[in-house]
């Protein structure tokens, strides 16, 4: 033999288990019982709870809060859905919405504490939705929807939460508008004892009159024990018992501790103005965390937009579903917006190129992503896998898109 | 109805990506339907900030240069487009064990590896090439078996591999002790045990061995652009080839009549006829869910119910805001245990409540040095469960017993690799059974297909994948569940094993 190994521990082994193999393995399977195979177990049922593809829910109620309001989403029984699934405290859902405007999905914070969304019964989420100059779904949600209309949204989703082992123990949040939803879940949670930290929410408004959930947030703070404070910064309106101005490094310093995280949530604008001041008062990487910006606008502001293409309307072909569209794409459109106003259902949630679910494959053509909001994986760039909601076309294209196939019984 | 393909592969996983690719490849029309609006099953890889972790990939086995392991003349054959990695170390492996631990970090090389235990282990030299030298039989016996596709001729197989064949019946535990190799020596040499799902006491010698001596000889390799770029390299083959690709696609019922394939519905109600179906969801699930009842044959209902459901896993991704340099992190992939008896530790991995003091870590930096940028590293842990341990968690605890394990996770390393990463942590993801329910489906989130004791090891799992097993007329299998255990090296061969043996059944209309 052309092998030099010692054969002593091995020749006293006998043969016949080996030859013997199959016919052993076949007698343990005889021995075993005929009845049909466990399937489920909790960790499969706690998956479906937790992360439910899509939520039937209708509108129990509404509160106008003049340019904004909340709806209460209960799970709708009729269509399948019994319960809502929990969340982290800053967590979002998406909202799917079919009207004139266009056929889109839009995330919405969730507003309510996530205590409300346990248990069998009366489990609910808030939603509110302020008012967008250039937003034709919240117009559409302010304007037309009504109690008892349904809604399909998506399981809890999204990053923005607190995490014990990464953020301080205390977090300073800058919200702006309607950005302050996630930190009063966040607050809420606080109260609830589901949440342990300390929350300084430095709340940017226009005007005292227009401050959004002022009274509810007045008394989460009352509730919570000290832990939980909300500084009023008013930006076109000096009074007192409020910060005037911007949401400056000065102003956070002032109502910082020595340790803390900061958290960003609000309008566009806001998160490039929070990155300056965190930079200025020296805070690490790991001690910023922002909520997703949505829809990305101006691409053409950036330096590394590519050139001749601004103002031009391009033609793209949507491969979806074994059919192929062919849509006009205004340079200024995202792919996914493009694909909405022609009313094709591709998938979306986040907007903002991050969470992946709208992933399709470029066929052909150009794109231009931003690289803010450029969330492909290294091998997405190397076999032309694209995010339609952060991507613009910069030419003719072509995209396969997999629209979602929903149950049907 | 017309029949529009000629094979259906449910599941976009390591596995089905290979069957389908395998199928094209040879000119079939194949329709690949995913649930997800993503392929790779297991394989892939997440961005978070400025990091993109690796979700499960740790090595793959078999590989080699061009022309060399199996995986790799299996995936070159293919033709995919992958930048691989190989690694110049085997693994860093530490016991925490008051009396009996070690810390130590073995190379790739039979040769090296061997000098390596004798500095750790001072007299094991004889013992340890012998072993080697033994192993070396046992990679040619294996390559042998292959390349008759698991139908060697049986008179030659006595001739040539008796002794393979008897060691192929002793569990790995056993052999090791009647080869005389030390104890500390064994125990330093049994480190990978967690690769195969179950302890050394009940894994064949053989497979065990083979898979060592393979990682020592190929090198452990891994892809540049994590396994997200083999899973979109494959996938962007079987386009290539012709083959139809569906996302978001969920097979609600595999048709079977007579027992006989006839085609697959979905949930909208679409029905796809075809007489062969190629499915990466593991048998029991399909046959569980998917399947009439009516037609789900005694012996799979069998075959399922003596089968016990590999592990599942808990997997921590950290991204630091510090490198693996000033950090001290040291190796690529770390085993780290309070014992070396990995029977004791396979018994731990049963609940949470004794799990703290095993899991394995791996810091893709040490392997790809700029992994992630500069003044930054990423680590990822993989904690075993070998039961049902998410059994009592609700919706209200589950994200307090998450950060629980965490807590206890990063207690023990920071213990047991003696750095310090606390106050580094910028980006923190974890991955629990119930996150593994969500994405791959299987019962218990487990990710390791079926747990392999020596009745239902690797060799007798192949020599039944032909004919024992299919019991189905044009419904065969292929994954981590599959003949070839668990792993994505693994997953691969079954894929192709499967289409083989479905080609097969098509040319003799069996």
């Amino acid at each position: 033999m052309k092998y030099h190994y010692k054969r002593d521990a091995i020749k006293p082994l006998p043969i016949k288990p080996f030859l013997n193999m199959v016919k052993d393995r076949n007698q343990v399977i005889e021995r075993a019982e005929a009845v049909m195979p466990r399937t489920e177990f909790n960790a499969n049922i706690l998956a479906a709870k937790l992360h439910p593809e899509i939520q039937y829910v209708r509108i129990s109620d509404i509160k106008d809060h003049g340019d904004a309001k909340t709806f209460i989403l209960v799970p709708d029984e009729k269509r399948g859905t019994r319960e809502l699934a929990y969340f982290r405290a800053g967590q979002y859902i998406s909202v799917s919405l079919d009207f004139e405007g266009g056929t889109m999905c839009k995330p919405y914070a969730i507003r309510s504490n996530p205590k409300d969304a346990l248990g069998e019964k009366n489990n609910h989420y808030m939603i509110t939705v302020k008012r967008n100059i250039t937003g034709l779904a919240s117009d559409y949600m302010l304007d037309c929807l009504k109690v008892g209309d349904e809604l399909e949204i998506s399981g809890p989703l999204g990053e923005f939460y607190y995490q014990k082992f990464r953020d301080e123990k205390h977090v300073v949040a800058l919200a702006g508008g309607s950005g302050i939803t996630p930190f009063y879940s966040m607050a809420a949670a606080i109260v609830s004892g589901i949440e342990d930290f300390d929350l300084t929410i430095l709340y940017g408004s226009r005007t005292s009159e227009g401050i959004l959930l002022k009274d509810e947030l007045e008394e989460l703070e009352r509730k919570s024990d000290g832990r939980v404070k909300v500084v009023h910064v008013l930006s076109h309106e000096e009074k007192e018992g409020y910060e005037h101005g911007f949401l400056t490094a000065e102003l956070i310093a002032k109502y910082a501790p020595e340790k803390y995280s900061l958290f960003i949530c609000g309008p566009k604008p806001l998160y490039a103005f929070g990155d300056e001041q965190a930079k200025k008062l020296g805070l690490k990487r790991k001690s910023v965390r922002k909520e997703l910006p949505g829809d990305y606008i101006n691409p053409q502001k950036n330096e590394d937009y590519p050139a001749g293409i601004e103002g031009k309307t391009f033609r793209l072909k949507v491969h979806i579903g074994g059919k192929i569209t062919e849509i006009q794409i205004r340079s200024d459109q995202t792919i996914l917006q493009a694909m909405e106003a022609s009313h094709i259902k591709a998938p979306s949630h986040c907007r903002s190129g991050e969470c992946g679910w709208c992933h399709s494959k470029l066929l052909s053509g150009n794109v231009y992503i931003p690289q803010d909001v450029d969330g492909r994986r290294m091998a997405d760039l190397k076999f032309g896998w694209i995010h339609p909601c952060a991507a613009y076309a910069a030419g003719d294209a072509a995209i396969e898109v997999y629209p979602v196939i929903k149950e049907q019984d | 109805m017309k029949k529009e393909y000629d094979v259906i592969v449910v599941g976009a996983g390591n596995g089905g990506l290979a069957a389908a690719a395998w199928m094209a490849k040879e000119g079939k029309r194949v329709l690949l339907l995913e649930k997800h609006n993503i392929p790779g099953g297991c394989a892939g890889s997440i961005v978070r900030g400025r990091f993109e972790f690796e979700l499960t990939l740790h090595e793959l086995c078999q590989m080699g240069p061009k022309g060399t392991g199996e995986v790799r003349k299996l995936l070159d054959e293919l033709g995919t487009d992958v930048e691989w990695v190989a690694m110049d170390e085997a693994f860093h492996t530490i016991n925490t064990h008051p009396t009996h631990g070690f810390d130590v970090e073995m190379p790739i090389g039979s040769k090296a590896f061997v000098d390596e235990m004798e500095k750790e282990v001072p007299g094991s030299r004889p013992a340890m090439e012998n072993l080697m030298e033994l192993n070396r039989m046992i990679a040619d016996a294996i390559e042998w078996l292959a390349s008759y596709q698991n139908d060697p001729p049986k008179a030659q197989m006595l001739v040539k591999w008796s002794d393979f064949m008897k060691m192929a019946a002793v569990p790995a535990d056993e052999m090791l002790k009647k080869l005389g190799l030390p104890d500390k020596a064994r125990e330093i040499y049994e480190s990978y045990w967690d690769y195969l799902s179950v302890d050394c006491t009940r894994v064949s010698f053989v497979v065990y061995s083979f898979m060592v001596y393979t990682y020592l000889t190929r090198k452990p390799y891994i892809a540049r652009k994590r396994s997200f770029e083999i899973v979109l390299a494959l996938e962007q083959r079987i386009r290539d080839f012709g083959g139809e690709i569906r996302y978001n696609t969920k097979v609600k019922r595999i048709d079977i009549k007579n027992n006989q394939a006839k085609g697959v519905e979905l949930t909208d109600g679409t029905y796809i006829p075809c007489d062969r179906i190629i499915s990466n969801i593991m048998p029991t699930v399909a046959f569980g869910k998917m399947i009439d009842p009516k037609e789900v044959p005694v012996r799979d209902r069998k075959l399922c119910n003596a089968r016990t459901l590999g592990p599942s896993g808990f997997v921590i991704y950290l991204g630091l805001d510090a490198s693996a340099d000033e950090l001290g992190i040291r190796g690529y992939d770390t085993f780290v245990r309070e014992t070396a008896d990995t029977h004791i530790l396979f018994e731990k991995c049963k609940t949470r409540a004794s799990h703290r003091k095993i899991f394995n870590y791996s810091c893709l930096n040490r392997a790809i040095s700029d992994a992630s940028p500069e003044g930054t590293c990423m680590i990822m842990f993989l904690l075993l469960y070998t039961e049902d341990a998410f059994a009592d968690v609700t919706e209200e605890n589950y994200f307090r017993i998450k950060d629980q394990i965490v807590e206890e996770t990063i207690d023990y390393f920071e213990e047991a690799a003696k750095v310090r990463i606390r106050d580094h942590i910028e980006e923190l993801v974890t991955a629990s059974p119930v996150t593994l329910a969500r994405y791959i489906g299987t019962p218990q989130g487990n990710c390791y297909g079926y747990a392999v004791p020596m009745w239902d090891g690797m060799l007798p799992r192949t020599m039944s994948g032909e004919k024992e097993d299919y019991t189905v007329k044009g419904l065969r299998f292929c994954g981590g569940h599959g003949t070839q255990m668990d792993g994505y090296s693994q997953a691969y061969l079954s894929g192709r094993e499967v289409a083989r043996y479905t080609l097969k059944d098509m040319k003799e209309g069996r």
